[in-house]
């Protein structure tokens, strides 16, 4: 995992979108993932506030794509 | 190439929160070249021009999105009292690089519908907006006051917003949010699944039990090597092939297509009667309780005896604690300590008694003890879960050739005082003495069930009833294979998605601290890049020089801590024992100030929503000096274009005097929302006269009565500011609903000091109309009518007279001066000077 540090000069969206881009040095297949649901993530704290039931729902989300990964890497198809 | 930056020129509001104005829209003008201040005193809608302000750009108002569902947020957007239903708020901005006006229009309807146009022809409206969604463009009191929290974890994630990191903070604890493992042992199911592997993985090795067992009985040697288990099928479909009265049953077929159901009727064919029936049946139970055999009693007794151990410690544990009370009492006292509220450590929050040692090290140890209580209940239901007694329990209980009658069986009734944490070593007593009856009652019926084979065998042709055998284990066995393939892929299935998770688990953790340690990095370079000039701030609004705070933001925690490296020579020092709330306030704009002045986002101005209002009144003056002389532009070239919103009325004094220079831009609301219409003073006068003439000629005096107040505060306040009459220090905060009697009563007393001292400027004839004519007039029928809470209203044309009264009074302080040739109405300018 390389060193990653935001550009003070751009936008939030920018930096996270460059983030995104380093996580996939960690594992690219979920970052792919955490890409995809990276709207949900949004809605789990704002201004401070934490919303359990949207962090619920984002690892649902989460979960459900984990699962689908699995069954397109199974050769069978999966169950 | 730099961007254009933009400042915000005109908002223009109809129909939205508390201003209604319908047909004639609020509308305020500001300046880019200078400080624009907004006042209003409470109730007359400030905080709608914040909120519209939010909504058009954020999309998004704070206080409804606070509201719960059932309270229905979405109906308070637009005006109650608007007859359409809907909001309409027109923004012009300005770019710096000398560029045309870009006009956004957003509007909201009934149903909660926004749409987004631009008037003046800009392509992407929606878009622009977004570009304008930074920290820095509006701050209100709510975000403000939050840095001024006490403890550092609270200061520093708010503190995030004033560093214009906001959505950095919130980014990152969402992402510790999901990558906290209890969540994610929770949401996804990572508990679950590895306690039905652990089932899976049992159900296998029961299986595999039976495979071997029936395999021996039908070959008469043992299967050895669980990977040959094809190979076994095999044998067994052979053996029986062998076999002349099962051949063409079996020949040609797999095991798994054999019939076994048409093998028995072939054998019962071949010999029938009641006793042939009896002893499959009774084969068929002894094989079921020798499969009651794979749980190992031995294993069984030592998990009842650590069970009993672990009930045992958790009552003892239970027992150290001083109950659910006590409990409360101690988290409460421990909120209490943690939040910083409390902070004498060496004393009793309750008693205020002193105390020898820490109380919230005693706290603590008693937390602990209950913590350490419910970890052991924990433990015990998860032991419980896992082991392999309850699974022999399970199978005891539910076999049907033991017969237990459903009434009688204790499994339901123990899982849920084992998940509840009540399961008492009366309880645990209790069912392994039920477990022993079990399995007592399986050891005696199957030696009764041999008795029984022995006898019926006897009594059978001998090469049939071992052929009725034969075919039975056959039949287990495959019954066994199958489960335990089954068994198997339910283990492999469960295990990848387990696999799955927890290398989720491994890079979210991982990428939530790349995102972690990236902010604190960035969070640590903005407050670097800002120490001088939030430091020079500081000195500037608190007028000190030998106060001076630091801020630190400590590595790896979003706590934020406040020092002062200097305090009157002494350094290093608690900023939290030594600073008043207003030294914290000017810290926190100070460094709000600093960040957006270096900040260089699309928006070039900010509003600031009654931020000052927590300011002592010295603290506000130097404040807004520093804007005025610092901070804006153009007194600062890359400064910024403030935009002041305030119901402070000693503030406004400072408003109102600056308001006509040219570095200074006020606006004044007045009017009566949320049904009436809301104005700005400077939206004209002339305007605000026309509708009042319209109402009044048709008869409506209580809608024109709120808009006349507003005329005449506006028509004597621009007199006293034109002459400079001389009010009295309370004058802006006495009881606003007398502000038309008080401005007579500064004019009054001001014109009789000057013409008593000989110095009077107005002539004789205007000297006389203000005495005999015009203040009269407005005493009488306004004064004296409506700021005594008469009640009822006056006539149209007595009102109307009213408006021509107070025309004909500023006239008095007005002359005639030729112009190039022109006669040109002036003011005076002051009561003893042209």
């Amino acid at each position: 995992m390389a060193n990653f540090s935001f550009d003070g000069t751009k936008s939030f969206d920018e930096n996270f979108e460059a983030f995104l881009d380093a996580s996939k040095g960690i594992d690219e297949e979920l970052a792919n993932i955490l890409r995809t649901n990276a709207d949900a993530l949004k809605q789990i704290v704002r201004e401070g506030e934490r919303d359990t039931n949207a962090r619920v729902a984002f690892n649902t989300a989460i979960a459900d794509a984990l699962d689908t990964l699995i069954a397109s890497s199974d050769p069978s198809g999966g169950e | 190439m730099s961007m254009a930056r933009y400042f915000l020129t005109r908002l223009t509001l109809e129909g939205f929160r508390g201003i209604n104005n319908e047909g004639t829209p609020l509308d305020i003008r500001f300046k880019p070249d200078a400080v624009n201040s907004v006042f209003a005193v409470n109730g007359i809608g400030k905080s709608s021009i914040f909120e519209a302000l939010c909504y058009a750009i954020f999309d998004t108002v704070p206080k409804l999105d606070s509201l719960q569902a059932q309270e229905k947020p979405q109906e308070y957007y637009c005006n109650r009292f608007h007859s359409q239903n809907a909001a309409v708020i027109d923004l012009e901005f300005l770019p710096d690089d000398g560029g045309q006006a870009i006009t956004i229009r957003v509007q909201r309807d009934g149903a909660g519908n926004r749409a987004v146009i631009s008037p003046s022809g800009y392509t992407d409206p929606d878009g622009f907006l977004l570009s304008l969604r930074e920290d820095f463009a509006l701050l209100d009191y709510r975000t403000f006051a939050r840095f001024i929290e006490e403890s550092p974890l609270e200061r520093g994630r708010t503190f995030s917003a004033l560093l214009g990191l906001s959505e950095y903070s919130d980014r990152r604890q969402g992402l510790q949010a999901i990558s906290d493992t209890r969540a994610l042992n929770t949401d996804l199911d990572i508990k679950v699944l590895k306690a039905n592997i652990k089932s899976a993985q049992q159900g296998a090795a029961q299986a595999l039990t039976g495979i071997r067992a029936s395999y021996e009985k039908v070959m008469g040697n043992p299967a050895t090597d669980i990977d040959k288990l094809d190979t076994y099928a095999g044998e067994i479909v052979k053996a029986l092939a062998g076999i002349e009265l099962l051949k063409s049953h079996v020949q040609g077929k797999s095991l798994d297509e054999i019939d076994f159901e048409e093998i028995k009727n072939e054998i019962k064919t071949a010999e029938g009667g009641d006793k042939r029936r009896e002893l499959e049946q009774v084969i068929q139970g002894i094989a079921k309780l020798e499969a009651l055999a794979v749980h190992d009693l031995s294993t069984i007794q030592v998990e009842q005896q650590k069970l009993g151990a672990l009930i045992g410690e958790r009552d003892a544990l239970l027992a150290a604690t001083r109950g659910d009370l006590f409990k409360r009492l101690y988290q409460s006292a421990q909120t209490v300590i943690e939040k910083g509220i409390w902070t004498e450590d060496n004393q009793c929050p309750l008693c205020e008694s002193q105390l020898a040692s820490s109380i919230s090290a005693h706290i603590g140890g008693q937390l602990t003890q209950y913590k350490d209580a419910a970890a052991k209940t924990h433990e015990i239901k998860d032991f419980w879960q896992a082991s392999s007694w309850k699974d022999c329990f399970s199978a005891y209980e539910e076999t049907t050739i033991l017969a237990i009658d459903p009434q009688n069986r204790k499994l339901s009734n123990l899982n849920s005082k084992f998940t509840s944490g009540d399961i008492s070593k009366d309880d645990l007593a209790e069912v392994i003495s039920w477990t022993n009856d079990l399995i007592t009652k399986a050891s005696t019926l199957i030696q009764e069930l041999g008795d029984r084979k022995e006898k019926l065998e006897a009594e059978l042709p001998a090469s049939l009833v071992q052929l009725t055998e034969q075919i039975e284990y056959a039949r287990q066995f495959r019954e066994a294979l199958t489960q335990y393939r089954e068994k198997q892929k339910v283990e492999s299935a469960l295990q990848s998605r387990l696999d799955i998770r927890e290398r989720w688990q491994n890079f979210i953790t991982k990428a939530a601290g790349l995102f972690s340690e990236a902010e604190s990095a960035l969070s640590k370079d903005r407050i670097a890049a800002i120490d001088a000039e939030y430091k020079s701030m500081f000195k500037d609004i608190m007028q000190v020089g030998d106060v001076v705070p630091d801020l630190q933001r400590a590595d790896e925690k979003q706590d934020l801590h406040v020092q002062l490296s200097d305090f009157h020579g002494q350094h290093k020092l608690s900023a939290r024992a030594l600073l008043s709330e207003s030294y914290r306030n000017a810290l926190a704009i100070s460094v709000f100030l600093a960040a957006a002045q270096s900040h260089t986002g699309i928006p070039r101005f900010i509003v600031l929503d009654d931020v000052t209002s927590s300011f002592d009144a010295g603290h506000q003056y130097f404040l807004m000096e520093l804007i005025r002389t610092k901070l804006q532009c153009p007194q600062n070239a890359a400064g910024l274009q403030f935009i002041i919103l305030s119901h402070d009325g000693l503030l406004e004094k400072y408003f109102d005097r600056l308001g006509s220079t040219d570095g200074w831009h006020h606006n004044k609301l007045q009017g009566s929302p949320p049904m009436g219409a809301v104005l700005s003073q400077t939206q004209g006068a002339d305007r605000l006269k026309t509708t009042i003439g319209t109402l009044l000629s048709a008869g409506q005096v209580s809608e024109a009565e709120p808009l006349i107040r507003q005329y005449l505060e506006y028509k004597l306040q621009q007199i006293i500011r034109r002459v400079a009459i001389p009010v009295p220090i309370d004058f802006a905060i006495k009881d606003t609903n007398r502000m038309v009697g008080n401005c007579l009563d500064a004019i009054k007393a001001a014109v009789d000091l000057h013409d008593q001292a000989g110095a009077l400027i107005l002539d004789a004839q205007q000297k006389q109309d203000l005495a005999t004519v015009h203040v009269p007039a407005i005493v009488g029928n306004w004064v004296s009518h409506y700021e005594t809470g008469s009640g009822s209203s006056l006539s149209a044309a007595v009102l109307t007279g009213v408006t021509t009264s107070i025309d004909a009074l500023a006239e008095c302080f007005k002359y005639d001066e030729n112009v190039g040739g022109n006669t040109v109405r002036k003011w005076y300018k002051s009561l003893s000077s042209r």
